[in-house]
């Protein structure tokens, strides 16, 4: 369990990260939903949601997402309800259960890239963007990648509309747990992205097997080969939930169902 | 520290921890309903509603819950007893201890959601667990309390 000595709830992300950067022993709490399986010494608990950060906001060519936005708000939000967002529903109505989902928030998930996110995985292959406080804007595979904890404040996400096709698929032993595996894909003018997560790390980019499939004419043996090649450059790992060669294999069967999905 | 929140229906000023959970408050409260399960997000025993919807009191920091307002069984006797006997006579209930929670969402399907369908009772129950009574039995109950055809 954390131990605070302080809590706050700043009106605004300025306070808030003024205080963040007062002491290394200050942090931001989300949704707060790992409280209980933390174990650290809080001087000054910094709360968000008084900041502004709780909105989903459509613009023509994108949907900006708030950092404090819950999985219940894009969930019951109309501006997801586009082919390629309504994937990003869909997977995060899978989860646990409603008092979950209203607690768990967008920036809660995407800041600390918890490795076994379901949706850091589903916005993967999107073209989606990370904004932290008093920062540029970059891709979210590129922070996934480089990330580093240098204690920053997402503000929210940015995803680009497009007009593709996605597919998402997890796998988990029951509603309550968090998936074994999880995967999706994209494809947008040909171009095709595929993210794989929860292996037990965070998700990843199967790059050859984007390279290999793009561009051409995709038919069967062209889905079995992709699978095939992303599943040996994907890093799979044994942890309590599954062994590497499950995963690995759970994967081959996912990922050629997500891509039929997508190009059949 | 001190927090206000409205609980059920009654404004209450309440001096705190700043790491206390809203379920542990809850509990000193009088709100015994209020159940500690897993103390981990999973088993949905400790739900209550925040400004009207689902959460785990479990996880969620009391102080977080300030200005806000909670709702637990004890705020909605009434209809909590008629809900909690509904479902004891459908024969979904055995030990009774996840019935507080299984009620609060039970209600929040009724009063929030409206006219939930199948589904919508499915996901908002797949979070209550039971190591009792079993899951289709209280899903069934449920959905007849609601007028849902199963």
């Amino acid at each position: 369990m954390m131990r605070i000595k302080e809590y706050l709830k700043p009106e605004n992300i300025d306070k808030a990260y003024t205080v963040l950067k007062e002491s290394p022993n200050n942090e931001i709490i989300a949704g707060g939903l790992f409280i209980r399986l933390t174990s650290k010494d809080i001087n000054t608990a910094v709360d968000l949601s008084e900041c502004g950060l709780r909105f989903i906001n459509e613009h023509k060519d994108r949907v900006e997402v708030g950092a404090m936005t819950s999985y219940l708000d894009i969930i019951q939000s109309d501006c997801f309800e586009t082919p390629l967002l309504k994937t990003v529903k869909d997977a995060l109505s899978e989860i646990i259960g409603i008092a979950f989902q209203n607690m768990a928030t967008v920036g809660g998930t995407i800041y600390p890239a918890y490795p076994f996110s379901d949706l850091i995985t589903v916005l993967m292959p999107l073209n989606c963007w990370v904004k932290l406080y008093k920062k540029d804007p970059v891709r979210l595979s590129e922070f996934i990648e480089k990330k580093q904890d240098n204690r920053e404040i997402l503000e929210k996400i940015i995803i680009l509309k497009g007009s593709g096709k996605n597919a998402f698929r997890s796998f988990r032993k029951t509603s309550q747990d968090f998936s074994v595996l999880n995967l999706s894909v994209a494809v947008e003018h040909g171009d095709c992205k595929i993210a794989v997560g929860a292996r037990p790390s965070v998700a990843q980019y199967a790059k050859s097997a984007m390279q290999f499939i793009s561009g051409g004419k995709v038919n069967e043996s062209i889905i079995e080969k992709t699978a095939e090649i992303a599943c040996q450059e994907i890093s799979f790992f044994s942890d309590i939930k599954a062994s590497q060669q499950y995963r690995k294999h759970i994967c081959n069967v996912l990922l050629k169902d997500a891509l039929r999905e997508v190009f059949v | 520290m001190i927090i206000k929140i409205n609980l059920n229906g009654i404004s209450k000023e309440l001096l705190i921890s700043p790491d206390d959970t809203l379920l542990d408050v809850l509990r000193k409260t009088g709100c015994l309903s209020v159940k500690k399960g897993c103390e981990s997000s999973s088993c949905g025993v400790c739900t209550v509603l925040l400004d009207g919807t689902p959460i785990l009191s479990c996880s969620y920091l009391a102080a977080k819950a300030d200005g806000h307002s909670v709702t637990t069984v004890e705020g909605i006797a009434e209809q909590a007893r008629e809900i909690g006997e509904f479902i004891a006579a459908q024969g979904a209930d055995q030990c009774g201890f996840c019935l507080p929670s299984l009620i609060i969402s039970t209600y929040y399907l009724k009063n929030t959601i409206g006219n939930p369908t199948l589904k919508d009772i499915k996901q908002v129950l797949q979070a209550n667990l039971c190591r009792c009574s079993g899951y289709e039995s209280q899903e069934a109950a449920v959905a007849r309390y609601l007028g849902v055809k199963i």
